[in-house]
């Protein structure tokens, strides 16, 4: 993984010292709230509901054995003892004091990590594919690229207050896993007629209260040019995105209000002009890069030893855990495991101090020492040895992180809805561990199959509802806390899809039952068990939903 | 008031003034620069306001000014002008502030000598990092 030079230790070291000023500033009196505000959440610094809340970024979602030791010791110093990893592949802290929070990032400094732009107007921490350098079918690593994006990013003076916030992924298979299209900017790296390496662009995906599928502006961008032309947008964007109704200061709805034809010719014509005076990264600069993610030394193994055959053989529990948390390696004999946070009953995304300083020990021990965090709120080891999985499985177990449930129905995306945040209507949290429950038995999920279920407190959408197989939406209804549901969405390229709602919302109890009958109309139209729950639903459409929901009411 | 300059040779100046310093145009965050190409080309003092600190609009005209236009005069930043953005606001192109009511000037200079080391190459003709070390490696 990527490691700081000393430019980017001091940079980092010189944000601490700036915030740590702020902060005395902000206890003074000298700022102002209003005037902090903004200050404190390009830190990653938000006032919740009953707290201040510290995201720190995890840069397109890599995290060595050693970073997860010092985000066990911050949640044991300076919170309850736990922290939560989001969508966007970030870890937050949910109780720190203000006046703490200097001190927590000189320690995450110590351990090359940061909060700079996990929040505020600005480009936010980009978000790639959690089995990058991992999977068979990579065009091109894209955590070369992400961290390229990092850098341009980081503090750039023309984009820090820009209209609204602004997301980037990217990714780098042929299939995508970062939900390009749901992203301002959405990215995948391609290979132009020449074979040279470039990006396929989109703008203007999202999800919030106007969601939207991003549109493809360039289908090939030289990768020499990738800043310039993401200047480009970001520019127009900047100059002309709206600033009078933060619900429509989005770039979809700039995309949305100019027309896609007329958005392309703006970003075009900027760049023409910008694009000459801009001075490519050098080559040797990108080789630098990417020499920092070449593959740790691996040994030369087969696929599907004995030792693995006998132990799912052995035991039931274990092969079921293989058939979905384990992914394949582009290197024979090793794995990639998810390590589910999503225990049944448990707190999608939520991991104790105990648990992180465990996961360290056995990435240590089974996996180079490294970690990847997900947009589904679990965490990857990256490099397991196939020969070692049931041990793993066996360590994972006795921490409760083996649930073998990736993909499948109590694999919730949850945001953390009235619990936590201020702009709730309706709590995620207690839904998504009552739905969990329904589901407890492992060997039914199992035979639902993949089924991706997201939660969202509000229309804010930071549970990503939009795009779940089926989504949940918290509203309020005449202050009592209601749910909506969502069917058909989809967050991957090819596919990507926006649910739509089945009708009137349920109540808090309503809404669990909603979701099963949802999955029991699935169930019995189903072609067959390999047939999915998006796919069933794509060819039956929402009416058989619809009646099982309301006809009977 | 006050007024904070960087000067030719790198150095933060700052002035109590009476006034404000007279600018030959003045644009708005919407302001349209092909239509004051002209009298870009004669100015020496030209004056970007910033409604609200929180409008981003001005950097880019400053970028643009600076790089697509030309422009090398003096570069005025105007209105909700606040310490903590100055460093960013000299590294778009500004090199003048006329510091909102009530802002520190020695928390302004601070603020400008604060980064050492940037990751872009924008207006202000430091040199990203990428290049020292690509320079460092030469060494
Ligand atoms: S979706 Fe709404 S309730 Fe959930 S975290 Fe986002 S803003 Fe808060």
């Amino acid at each position: 993984m990527y490691r700081y030079d000393e430019f980017d230790a001091a940079i980092v070291r010189t944000r601490v010292e700036e915030f740590r000023d702020q902060v005395e500033r902000r206890v003074s009196g000298e700022l102002t709230e209003e005037q902090f505000r903004p200050l404190r959440l390009m830190n990653g610094v938000y006032l919740q509901l009953h707290a201040y809340m510290l995201r720190v970024a995890v840069p397109y979602g890599e995290l060595s054995s050693t970073q997860m030791r010092k985000l066990a010791h911050i949640a044991r110093t300076y919170d309850k003892g736990y922290g939560h990893f989001t969508t966007r592949q970030n870890i937050q802290f949910n109780w720190p004091t203000l006046v703490d929070i200097p001190k927590i990032l000189d320690e995450l400094a110590e351990v090359e990590m940061h909060a700079i732009q996990t929040s505020g107007n600005c480009i936010r921490n980009v978000t790639s594919d959690p089995y990058a350098g991992v999977a068979g079918d990579e065009v091109d690593d894209p955590r070369p690229w992400a961290e390229i994006l990092r850098q341009w990013s980081t503090f750039h003076p023309e984009f820090t207050y820009l209209p609204r916030k602004f997301k980037i992924a990217i990714s780098g298979g042929a299939e995508d896993r970062a939900a390009v299209r749901f992203h301002d900017i959405g990215l995948r790296v391609v290979r132009g007629e020449g074979g040279d390496i470039g990006f396929r662009v989109w703008v203007g995906g999202g999800m919030g209260r106007t969601p939207r599928v991003g549109r493809e502006v360039r289908s090939f961008v030289p990768a020499a040019d990738l800043m310039s032309y993401l200047e480009a947008i970001l520019r127009v964007y900047n100059l002309y995105g709206r600033r009078d109704n933060k619900y429509k200061a989005r770039i979809k709805i700039l995309v949305d209000e100019l027309g896609l034809a007329r958005f392309i010719d703006e970003v075009e014509a900027e760049w023409q002009k910008s694009r000459a005076s801009a001075t490519p990264l050098p080559e040797e600069e990108i080789a630098r890069i990417r020499a920092y993610f070449a593959p740790p030394p691996l040994a030369s193994l087969q696929d599907n030893p004995a030792e693995l055959a006998a132990a799912r053989k052995a035991d039931p529990a274990f092969d079921l855990w293989i058939k979905t948390n384990v992914f394949s390696h582009k290197v024979p004999g090793y794995a990639a495991v998810t390590v589910s946070l999503k225990p049944i009953g448990g707190i999608p995304g939520d991991v104790t101090a105990d648990q992180m300083d465990m996961i360290a020990d056995l990435a240590d021990r089974f996996s180079q020492g490294q970690l990847r965090a997900t947009k589904e709120q679990n965490l990857v080891l990256p490099y397991v040895r196939q020969d070692q999985l049931a041990a793993l499985w066996r360590a994972l177990d006795m921490q409760n992180l083996a649930t073998a449930n990736r993909g499948l129905v109590s694999d919730m995306i949850a945001c953390p809805g009235l619990d936590y945040c201020a702009l709730a209507n309706a709590r995620s949290i207690p839904i998504a561990q009552e739905i969990s429950n329904r589901f407890a038995d492992l060997r039914r999920q199992h035979d639902i199959g993949s089924l991706s279920l997201n939660i969202s407190g509000c229309i804010n959408a930071c549970g990503h509802h939009h795009v779940g197989n089926i989504g949940i939406l918290g509203v309020d209804k005449r202050g009592e806390e209601a749910y909506q549901l969502v069917l058909g969405g989809d967050a991957g390229e090819g596919d990507a899809a926006i649910g739509q709602i089945t009708g009137p919302g349920f109540s808090a109890e309503g809404i669990v039952d909603a979701t099963e009958k949802a999955v029991a109309v699935y169930l019995a139209n189903r072609r067959d068990a390999d047939e999915s729950f998006i796919e069933t639903y794509r060819r039956i459409g929402m009416a058989p939903f619809k009646e099982a929901l309301y006809d009977a009411r | 008031m006050t007024l904070v300059e960087i000067t030719q040779d790198g150095k933060v100046l700052t002035t109590e003034l009476s006034a404000a310093p007279e600018a030959d145009l003045e644009l708005g965050p919407d302001a349209d620069l092909d239509a004051v190409a002209e009298s870009l080309a004669s100015a020496k003092q030209v004056a970007v306001r910033f409604p609200a600190f929180s409008d981003g609009r001005g950097y880019s005209i400053a970028r643009r000014l600076r790089n697509q236009y030309g422009y090398r005069g003096r570069l005025l930043a105007v209105g909700d002008v606040l310490v903590d953005q100055v460093h960013l606001m000299a590294r778009v192109g500004f090199d003048a502030f006329l510091l909102k009511e009530g802002q520190k000037p020695e928390k302004a200079a601070q603020s400008l000598a604060r980064y050492q080391s940037v990751y872009q190459a924008s207006a202000d003709g430091q040199r990203p990092v990428w290049e020292l070390r690509r320079r460092n490696k030469a060494a």
